[in-house]
C-alpha cells in the first residue's frame, strides 16, 4: 500500500518525533507546563519567566485565598497501536487514538486564617504542601484550518486520564476530571501546523486528516 | 522508523517540478566558441516549462518532454577577404571635348572586416534523468534532483533555422559595404557555406547541452534549525533541529518520492 | 572611404588636369585634413614641354611610411597632356596641390580643365552641390542588379566598363541628373569654373534642390 494512497502527498510523524516536538514546546515554553499564584509554591523551575502566575482562589475568611501551584511534566505521547506496555483500566488506546504519561505535582500552601500567605508578605508563615502524582491519559488530534490553503494546525485533547490507587474512589474521580481538565488545557496551547508535521516537505493543502494509526500522526494532502 | 516520513506521488511530483521549474527561472550563460571556421562570442538564456514526472525506484525522476526555451545571441567577425574573392572594376574609358579620351586605372575593392550579429530564439524538448541529492550546507538542508547523463537534444531544425538567419543577418551588415551589391549573392552564400549545419550545431550544442546536464530542481529547503512554531510574545519561538535526511524512490502499488527526516528538540 | 566629395581623393576616385603651357610644374600631395598650408615644399615636377599630344599620364599616389608619395615623383609631358592621379586602398584621402606656368591648381577647389571621377559603390539617391558656392548641383541616382541572376549579373559586369560624364560650366551641370548602376563611374569634367567642389549635399547640410 502507497504512503499517499488516494492523495498526492503523506506526511507521517511518528511518535517519537511527536514526542521530540513537545519536548521542544515545552521547553521552549515551559510556563505551559507550571501554574502557580504565587513566588511562595517553589520550583524547580526557579526562572519566574518559568511560570504561569494566576490569581489564588478566592474564600471568605481567608485573605489573600488558597494559594495553590499545579506542575506536568513534559507529557510521552504514543500512537495507536499501543507501544507503552498497556494502559491502566478502563483506558484502552483504540484506534484513532494517543495515550500520553506524564505526572502532575499538585502544591497547597498550607497555613492559617491569621497567616494566610500573602504575596506581599512572603515571611508569612504557609506552608507549601506537595503531592505527585503519575497519570495516564488517552485523546485525540483535530485540524484547526486558516482558510489560506495549505495553513492551518495540529491540535491535541484530552478525553480521559487515569491515577491509579486514589481512594475513596469519589476522590479519585474527582481529582481524574480536576486533572484532566488542566492537561486539556495545558496541551491545548500546542498547536502544530501541518508543515512542521511534514517538517517542512511539499507544501500541501489538507484533505484528509490528522489521521492515528501505525505509530505515526498523518496527514494526506495535495499539492498546493 | 524515522520521526518524519513525507511522501508524494508522481501526480504531486510533477506538480512539484513544475513550481520548481518556475522557481528556477531565466538561466544564463555567456562565451566564445567555434562557428565553423569562425569564432563566435555568445550569450545565451534559457528556461524549462512542462514535462511528466516518472518516479523509478530506487533513485530515478525521468522527466519526459521537458521544454526548454532559449534565446542565443552571437557574434563572429572575420576579413571578407577571406570569403569572398578579389574584386576589382575595370578600365573605364570616356571622351571628354576639351580634355579628350579620359581612362581610369583599374579599381581593386579592399573588402573589410565585418562583424556579424545573429540572434536566435526557439525551443527544444528533452527526456532526463534526476537523481535526488541531499545536501547540508550552510546550515540548510536541500533535496535537489540533479540531472544525470547527458540527454540528446534534437537541435537540428534549430540549426537550419540559424543558418538563415546568419544569411539574413550577413546581407544586412555587408549591404552597406561599397561595391557589396556585386558579389552580394556570392558572399552571402560563401559565408553560410563556409559555417554550414554542422558548424552552427558545433557551437549550438556546447551552449545549449550545459543548460540542460547542469540542471537540478530544487524539490526541500529548509534551514536545519526548523522552526515549529513561531514566536508570540512573551512566548519564544519553538525550534527543533533536523538532523538527517534521505530521499529515494519507493515503488509499491504507487511510485513515490520519499524524504526520511529525523530531528531533535 | 568613397564619399562623394571632390576634396578628398580615395581610391574609387581620380583627379585630372589638363596641363596647356610649357613649363615646370611643382607640386606636393597633402592628406585631406591639412588642405591649408603654406605651400613651402613642393617635391614632385611635371616638366611641360612644348608640343600639343593630349596623351594622358597616370601618376599613382600611396603612402611611404607617413608620407604621401607620387609615382612617377618626376614626369615629363608634352602641353596638351593630361595627367590623372590616382591611390589604392590602403591611400588615406589626399589632395593634390601644385604651381606652374599657368598658375596655382588645388584638387579641392576645381577649375578649369580639370576632372573629377568617382565610382559609386551603394545605391541611393546622391544629391551633391558645390561646398564653395553653393550654386551649382546635380543628382546621381545608383541603383542596383540582382547578382545572384546570371542574366542581370552579366548586364552588371559589362555596365561597369562603361562611364558617364558630366560636364560643368560655370554653375550649370550637364545633365544635372544621370542614372547610373552601383559600381560604374561617372567623370565630372570641368570645362569653366573659378574653384568649385563635388561634394555630397548631406556633407554639407544641404540639399540641391
Amino acid at each position: 500500500m502507497s504512503l499517499t494512497e488516494t492523495e498526492e502527498v503523506h506526511a507521517g510523524l511518528n511518535e517519537s518525533g511527536a514526542n521530540d516536538l513537545l519536548t521542544a514546546v515545552f521547553t521552549a515554553r515551559p510556563r505551559l507546563l507550571n501554574y502557580r499564584s504565587s513566588l511562595l509554591v517553589p520550583g524547580p523551575p526557579a526562572a519566574t519567566a518559568a511560570w504561569t502566575t494566576m490569581a489564588a482562589i478566592p474564600f471568605p475568611g481567608l485573605p489573600g485565598g488558597v494559594g495553590w501551584g499545579v506542575q506536568f511534566s513534559i507529557p510521552v505521547i504514543d500512537f495507536h497501536p499501543d507501544s507503552s506496555g498497556g494502559l491502566p483500566p478502563p483506558l484502552a488506546l483504540g484506534a484513532r487514538k494517543f495515550s500520553l504519561r506524564t505526572t502532575v505535582t499538585l502544591t497547597l500552601l498550607c497555613g492559617t486564617r491569621r497567616g494566610q500567605h500573602d504575596p506581599d508578605h512572603p515571611s508569612a508563615a504557609v506552608t507549601p504542601l506537595r503531592a505527585k502524582l503519575e497519570l495516564v491519559g488517552i485523546g485525540h488530534t483535530n485540524a484547526v484550518y486558516f482558510g489560506t490553503p495549505g495553513q492551518g494546525e495540529v491540535t491535541f485533547d484530552v478525553d480521559a486520564v487515569e491515577i491509579v490507587d486514589i481512594k475513596p474512589d469519589e476522590l479519585e474521580t474527582l481529582l481524574e476530571c480536576l486533572i484532566r481538565m488542566l492537561l486539556d488545557a495545558a496541551l491545548g496551547a500546542v498547536r502544530l501546523p501541518f508543515h512542521a508535521v511534514s517538517a517542512g516537505a511539499f507544501a500541501f493543502a489538507l484533505v484528509r486528516g490528522p489521521e492515528i494509526e501505525d505509530d505515526q500522526l498523518k496527514l494526506y494532502g495535495n499539492v498546493l | 522508523m524515522s520521526d518524519v516520513i513525507a511522501a508524494i506521488d508522481e501526480g504531486g511530483a510533477n506538480d512539484l517540478v513544475q513550481d520548481a521549474e518556475g522557481a528556477l527561472g531565466t538561466l544564463s550563460d555567456s562565451g566564445s566558441g567555434s562557428l565553423g571556421p569562425f569564432t563566435a562570442t555568445w550569450s545565451a538564456s534559457a528556461t524549462f516549462s512542462g514535462g511528466t514526472a516518472d518516479l523509478i525506484a530506487p533513485n530515478t525522476i525521468r522527466l519526459t518532454d521537458v521544454r526548454m526555451d532559449y534565446t542565443v545571441s552571437f557574434s563572429f567577425s572575420f576579413d571578407l577577404s577571406s570569403i569572398i574573392p578579389d574584386f576589382c572594376l575595370p578600365q573605364v574609358c570616356v571622351d571628354i571635348p576639351f580634355i579628350g579620351r579620359v581612362c581610369t586605372p583599374r579599381i581593386c575593392i579592399n573588402w573589410p572586416t565585418v562583424t556579424i550579429p545573429v540572434s536566435h530564439s526557439s525551443f527544444v524538448k528533452f527526456t532526463a534523468d534526476f537523481n535526488p541529492s541531499v545536501t547540508l550546507v550552510g546550515g540548510v538542508w536541500k533535496v535537489d534532483l540533479v540531472a544525470a547523463g547527458v540527454p540528446f537534444l534534437q537541435l537540428g531544425p534549430a540549426a537550419a533555422a540559424i543558418i538563415t538567419a546568419i544569411g539574413a543577418a550577413a546581407a544586412l551588415v555587408l549591404l552597406p559595404i561599397p561595391f557589396i551589391g556585386l558579389v552580394l549573392a556570392i558572399a552571402v552564400a560563401a559565408i553560410t557555406a563556409a559555417i554550414s549545419i554542422a558548424g552552427v550545431l558545433g557551437l549550438l550544442g556546447p551552449i545549449l547541452s550545459p543548460f540542460v546536464t547542469g540542471l537540478s530542481f530544487t524539490v526541500y529547503e529548509q534551514s536545519q534549525v526548523f522552526e515549529v512554531m513561531p514566536a508570540v510574545a512573551p512566548d519564544a519561538a519553538v525550534n527543533v533541529i533536523l538532523t538527517a535526511i534521505t530521499a529515494a524512490v519507493v515503488s509499491t502499488d504507487e511510485d513515490e518520492l520519499v524524504l526520511n527526516i529525523d530531528l531533535s528538540p | 572611404m568613397s564619399t562623394l566629395d571632390s576634396r578628398s581623393l580615395t581610391y574609387v576616385n581620380t583627379f585630372g588636369r589638363r596641363f596647356g603651357e610649357p613649363g615646370e610644374v611643382r607640386y606636393r600631395l597633402v592628406t585631406a585634413a591639412v588642405v591649408c598650408q603654406p605651400a613651402i615644399d613642393l617635391p614632385f615636377t611635371i616638366e611641360v614641354a612644348k608640343g600639343k599630344r593630349g596623351k594622358q599620364h597616370d601618376v599613382n599616389v600611396h603612402l611611404e611610411g607617413d608620407r604621401l608619395v607620387a609615382e612617377p615623383p618626376k614626369l615629363s609631358i608634352a602641353a596638351g597632356d593630361l595627367v590623372l592621379w590616382h591611390s589604392v586602398a590602403s591611400t588615406p584621402g589626399y589632395a593634390v596641390q601644385g604651381e606652374g606656368e599657368q598658375g596655382r591648381f588645388d584638387s579641392s577647389s576645381l577649375t578649369s580643365e580639370t576632372l573629377y571621377t568617382h565610382a559609386f559603390g551603394v545605391p541611393g539617391d546622391f544629391e551633391w552641390t558645390d561646398a564653395i558656392h553653393g550654386s551649382l548641383s546635380g543628382v546621381v541616382k545608383v541603383t542596383s542588379l540582382d547578382s545572384g541572376d546570371p542574366k542581370q549579373c552579366r548586364e552588371w559586369m559589362e555596365a561597369l566598363a562603361h562611364g558617364t560624364v558630366v560636364v560643368i560650366e560655370g554653375d550649370r551641370a550637364d545633365p544635372p541628373e544621370v542614372s547610373v548602376l552601383a559600381g560604374q563611374t561617372v567623370f565630372f569634367a570641368v570645362a569653366a569654373a573659378e574653384g568649385i567642389t563635388i561634394t555630397d549635399a548631406r556633407l554639407v547640410g544641404r540639399s540641391a534642390s
